[in-house]
Formats: C-alpha cells, sequence, structure tokens
C-alpha cells in the first residue's frame, strides 16, 4: 500500500453501530448458503482477527488496485494530458478509497455476484471518480448557459426544426424565470456543461445527494411549466424515480 | 458521502477563491465569504438558503458548526 495506507485496523468493522459488539464478540455479516466457497472465505477472513484479516485486507487491496489501474488504462486516452506516474498514483488513491468503502458495506453483500466481483465495482467507480476529478481540477466550472447551440438537433425537417426552436426558447425562459439562482446554476452546470456531478459536490463541499436533489427539483419546475405552456413533456423521470 | 478535503495548497487557494465568487455573487458580504470559502462550510446548503430568501448571515449562522460543549 502507499502513504494512504489504511490501516486494517482504523477500517470499518462488520456489524451494526446501534449494537456495537461486545468484547470477544465476533461479528460477522450474512453468509447466505448460496454463497460460493471463495466468497465465503473473503467474508470470514475480512470479519476475522489479526493476522487473518490483515492478511484479507492486502489481498483486497491488491486486487482493487488491479481494477484501478485497468479503469484507468481504459480511460488513457481521454486524459492524455495525465503523465505515467499520474495514473499510478490515482489508481493508488482510488484503490484505498475504494477499500475504505468496500470494507464499510461488507454487511451489505447480498451473495448476488461474487465477492470479487462485487468488489471489483468499487474500484472501478473509483478510479472513473478520480479521473474527473483530476481532469476538471485547474478548470473553471462554467455556471453559464454557454452551450445552448449544443442542443440543436440535426437531420429535422423545417417543421420539427420549428417546434425544436420553439421549445428551446421556452426552456431558456423557464430556466431564467422560474428557477432560483442556486438552482440554475446546478442545472446549468451539470446538464448543459456537462460538469461531472461529483466534482461540483467537491467544490460546493456537499454530497451528490444534495445536487440531485436540487436538479430534481429543478427539473420539476421546469417540465411543469412547460406543460403548462402546452408542449408535450414526456414524464421520463417519473419513471426514473420509482 | 462528504469529500474530505485534502488538496495541496495552490489547489486549496485556487478553490478557496472559487468558493469565494461564489459566495459573493449570491449577497454574501466579501468578509463573510472570505471566511466561509476557507472553511468547511457546506456551499450548497448555504446557497439554497439565500435561494429561499434567508438572508446570507443568518444562512451562515445556521450552518456554522456547534460549539464544543464547555467541560
Amino acid at each position: 500500500m502507499t502513504s494512504r495506507q489504511v490501516a486494517a485496523d482504523t477500517v470499518p468493522r462488520v456489524g451494526s453501530e446501534a449494537t456495537p459488539p461486545r468484547r470477544g464478540d465476533e461479528v460477522r455479516p450474512t453468509t447466505p448458503d448460496s454463497l460460493d466457497d471463495d466468497s465465503r472465505r473473503w467474508l470470514h477472513d475480512l470479519a476475522g482477527r489479526g493476522h487473518t484479516r490483515d492478511e484479507a485486507v492486502r489481498r483486497l487491496h491488491d486486487l482493487l488496485l488491479r481494477a484501478a489501474r485497468f479503469e484507468m488504462s481504459r480511460r488513457r486516452h481521454m486524459f492524455a494530458h495525465l503523465r505515467g506516474g499520474d495514473h499510478d498514483d490515482l489508481a493508488q488513491q482510488a484503490a484505498d478509497d475504494a477499500l475504505v468503502a468496500v470494507l464499510g458495506k461488507l454487511e451489505h453483500f447480498r451473495g448476488d455476484s461474487r465477492f470479487t466481483t462485487w468488489a471489483y465495482k468499487f474500484a472501478l467507480y473509483e478510479a472513473a471518480v478520480m479521473l474527473r476529478r483530476r481532469a476538471w481540477q485547474e478548470r473553471e466550472l462554467p455556471l453559464e448557459p454557454d452551450a445552448w447551440p449544443a442542443f440543436a438537433s440535426r437531420a429535422m425537417s423545417p417543421g420539427e426544426q420549428l417546434a425544436e426552436s420553439e421549445l428551446l426558447d421556452a426552456l431558456r425562459v423557464a430556466i431564467t424565470e422560474r428557477l432560483s439562482a442556486h438552482q440554475r446554476e446546478v442545472l446549468v452546470a451539470i446538464t448543459l456543461n456537462g460538469v461531472p456531478i461529483d466534482v461540483l459536490a467537491e467544490r460546493l463541499n456537499t454530497t451528490r445527494g444534495a445536487l440531485y436533489k436540487t436538479l430534481h427539483d429543478a427539473r420539476k419546475k421546469l417540465r411543469m411549466q412547460l406543460a403548462a405552456q402546452g408542449f408535450d413533456i414526456a414524464d421520463g423521470e417519473r419513471e426514473h424515480d420509482r | 458521502m462528504k469529500p474530505i478535503r485534502t488538496e495541496p495548497a495552490a489547489r486549496r487557494e485556487a478553490l478557496d477563491d472559487w468558493r469565494r465568487r461564489r459566495l459573493i455573487a449570491a449577497g454574501f458580504d466579501p468578509r463573510l465569504a472570505v471566511e466561509l470559502a476557507a472553511g468547511d462550510a457546506d456551499l450548497h446548503e448555504l446557497l439554497v438558503l439565500v435561494d429561499r430568501g434567508c438572508p446570507p448571515p443568518l444562512a451562515a449562522r445556521i450552518l456554522a458548526p456547534l460549539e464544543e460543549p464547555a467541560l
């Protein structure tokens, strides 16, 4: 592991915080009968103590580091400005963060897939987040709607173009007049200017969930406004929310 | 989970400057904006409160960390 090494004793242990384990109690995650032997062994070792657990944590970190490096390598062409050492440093950080996340969520592992497959996804996710953050690190976050022209669709009939133009005009007015200043900034940054939500969350020192809530409220306001003006707005978000 | 702010000094400075400008644009007094930008304030929650009509100084007080209880 790296300087950001995660000491086995400092990572969250398996068990409910509401009913902390007593001294000497072994708290283990659910191990349904359907679990494969390898996954059961991982859970057993990670919930254990001493050398067994330390060794399992080390093996898990190795696995996560391989996954993070794979993801970095897969996305390397999108971040050509990064040097080789940067990729490895980011992979290490992603593996460290993924390790903490996996150990903190062990009790949520339901055995729908192999343990290693489940854990692997944490590293892929963290690697993607690291790269997105890195890519936006030196950049000003655009909060003004400078990306409107990108919306114009191509290969449409004159009638369709007119309808789309009317819709875009109405949307532009609704964004300006119906949304609050901060709702507008969040919506514009994320949906028009392509700022990753985790990057914006980091800059604002908030959570992604809080930004999702603002986005949801903004979209709801816009949909209602456009529907009130007679535009046929497909209600895809309601399906998404279920 | 909130991201932990562990940026190098130069990047932290640029980030604080961006946060300060956001706060001033939202109506915060420049001195208060500097203080909030450099701290661990949740800018999103501050701006949501201001959006809803809360005066900026009150928003800052509402979201200020609780004081340590006297021992």
